[in-house]
């Protein structure tokens, strides 16, 4: 991990929208510059590790190389109705869902 | 009876149920009153539903009766909001499942009931257990009982507050980095975070899956062994789950402690520890020592590593957890919207809140493209560094004490600090998550302006009933886990 340089932390700020859009979060501009203030403190806590001698350490779980770049990530409806039948239990005067009772209980 | 049922311990109203003095129903009507009264006060449980507990009472009666009971048919106990209940909502402190009703019970709740505890209620919680103070509800914070300008910690925070305001004689909660033993400092009663796949994780709603861990909170270590006996085990359902046999956690408990080894790291000690709160640790290491353990120096050297390695992969995994959250599936919805990309920002966007969308964001930051190598897997390779410390530590001890926090509860009146301050504040927990081990924090004394402290033992993988053993010894020659806030009784 090298240090964040300038231009680094130029990329961080336009990154928030970014990750934001990644995270399927739309942010209001107040909340933008909010994390990203958060953003920058909490990049220099993790590269705390960069002290760390990593080379005779392995990771406890294999990744995935590379997944995210096999899709676009940028989903596609062009007929929203066909979501309101596919979910036949959402209401729209509540915004919630109601979820059927499908297993019996004993005690009841 | 020389004190008030409220005040009585799970293994006292044990003995009382057993021996037919008291009832499954007068302990309904007992707890039930006193939520009715002083819930009000600390805003611990978010639902309640007294006729479901007393149908529970009846099913507990009838056991005894019938003589099918269990050392826990008929103790009430409030469980966190984060388990899945069929019969009561479970919204896991946010609003995107406000009023959501679980189609199936966790096992925490199946094993809780089977065993024949009563629920008394769901209990409040940081928003997805992602908190240090319980301000992130999005059902309003919860108070600390020993002073309401205090939080409870987090994010167990509802459930620590009923137990030290005896609104229930114990509580479950979860703890991926510390939301046990935090808010079991912080409020003055004992919590244990069993080693990882010791209790099922299925129907607890997820978190960070590789550090999530649900325990029982209690006023006693006695009391803990008795819920772990009967919330733990291996379940078809979690693949975590441990084979390793469950030992009668109980059994063991009142052996002496004498030629046990206690390590204290030295980097536990010192520059960011509360003086009152060190002062406290270190007497009630002198009493364990009194008791006859033997106290060995140790080093954790790679402590000061456990924050970023944990709040890189607690959000990552938390990102992925919660994109299922995204108003298709259940929950909230947000459906005036023209189109699909609109309508998951939107319903993400309007019931989430903020510490929430900050994880989720960090999360998604660090495990994309790539910067899932610069981040997430040097996340990794740290969480196996730190590991190896506490492997190297318990060649030469039997159990780590430690504080449990660097301080008392919080103040929230006059509190400005930032998510990276309330992050570092974790420091004496969070590498016990990421080692997979045992901990468990009991009250060691009080401040000068009446706030509990907390100390933390920590035991090899599986050994939870070496840190029990302790604690009980301690609890037998002090009685600080006997006192409960004034304004209670």
């Amino acid at each position: 991990m090298t240090e964040l340089n300038s231009t680094d932390q130029n990329i961080c700020n336009d990154m928030v929208t970014k990750i934001a859009k990644l995270a399927r979060l739309r942010l209001t501009a107040q909340e933008a510059t909010d994390y990203q203030e958060n953003f920058t403190e909490l990049i220099n806590l993790f590269h705390e590790l960069d002290d760390l001698d990593m080379t005779l350490s392995s990771t406890t779980n294999r990744l995935l190389t590379n997944a995210q770049d096999c899709r676009s990530d940028s989903p596609e409806l062009t007929d929203m109705s066909q979501l309101s039948k596919a979910s036949p239990h959402f209401n729209s005067e509540t915004k919630y869902f109601d979820v059927p009772q499908f297993i019996e209980y004993d005690n009841e | 009876m020389n004190k008030p049922l409220h005040n009585h311990t799970v293994q006292e109203l044990s003995d009382l149920v057993q021996s037919k003095k008291v009832t499954p129903t007068e302990l309904v009507n007992t707890f039930h009153e006193r939520i009715e009264h002083y819930d009000q006060d600390i805003n611990a449980f978010v639902h309640t539903n007294k006729e479901i507990s007393l149908q529970q009472a009846k099913l507990a009666e009838e056991a005894l009766a019938s003589g099918n009971s269990s050392p826990l048919t008929g103790i009430p106990i409030g469980h966190k909001d984060i388990f899945c209940t069929h019969d009561m909502p479970t919204t896991c402190g946010s609003k995107v499942l406000k009023d959501f009703v679980a189609t199936y019970d966790a096992t925490v709740i199946t094993k809780s009931r089977e065993h024949g505890l009563i629920t008394l209620g769901k209990l409040n919680m940081d928003e997805f257990a992602m908190g240090s103070t319980n301000q992130t509800s999005a059902w309003g914070a919860v108070q600390n009982p020993w002073n309401p300008e205090h939080c409870p910690g987090g994010s167990s925070g509802g459930s620590a507050a009923a137990v030290a305001a005896r609104l229930a004689p114990c509580a479950t909660g979860t703890d991926t980095g510390g939301s046990i033993r935090q808010p079991a400092a912080f409020t003055g009663i004992t919590g244990i975070k069993p080693s990882y796949g010791r209790i099922s994780r299925y129907g607890m709603i997820a978190f960070a899956s590789s550090l999530d861990q649900a325990g029982p909170m209690t006023q006693t270590a006695y009391d803990a062994a008795m819920l772990l006996n009967a919330m733990c085990g291996q379940d078809p359902h979690d693949m975590t789950t441990s084979n390793v046999p469950c030992p009668d956690f109980t059994a063991s408990i009142s052996q002496p402690i004498t030629g046990l080894k206690i390590g204290i790291p030295e980097e536990y000690f010192g520059s960011g520890l509360d003086a009152e709160c060190e002062e406290k640790i270190q007497s009630a290491i002198s009493a364990l020592q009194k008791l006859g353990a033997e106290i060995v120096p140790i080093h954790l050297e790679n402590l000061k590593y456990a924050i970023p390695t944990y709040y890189l992969l607690a959000p990552i995994e938390c990102a992925s957890n919660l994109a299922r959250f995204d108003g298709v599936h259940y929950g909230y919805r947000e459906d005036q919207t023209n189109n699909i990309q609109d309508m998951y920002e939107l319903s993400r966007e309007n019931s989430f809140g903020d510490e929430v969308k900050r994880r989720i964001l960090v999360g998604t930051f660090a495990s994309s493209g790539s910067y899932s190598d610069e981040y997430y897997k040097k996340a990794l390779q740290a969480k196996n560094i730190i590991r190896n410390d506490y492997k190297k530590a318990f060649l030469d001890v039997d159990v780590i004490l430690t504080p449990t926090t660097t301080s008392t509860a919080f103040n929230m009146t006059n509190n400005i600090m930032t998510p990276q301050q309330m992050y570092l504040s974790d420091i004496y927990t969070v590498s016990v998550n990421l080692a997979g081990l045992p901990g468990i924090s009991f009250p060691v004394g009080f401040s000068q302006n009446g706030l509990p402290i907390g100390a933390q033992l920590i035991g090899k993988r599986f050994c939870e009933d070496t840190i029990l053993r302790i604690t009980h010894a301690y609890q037998q020659v002090t009685d600080w886990h006997t006192q409960y806030p004034d304004s209670f009784k």
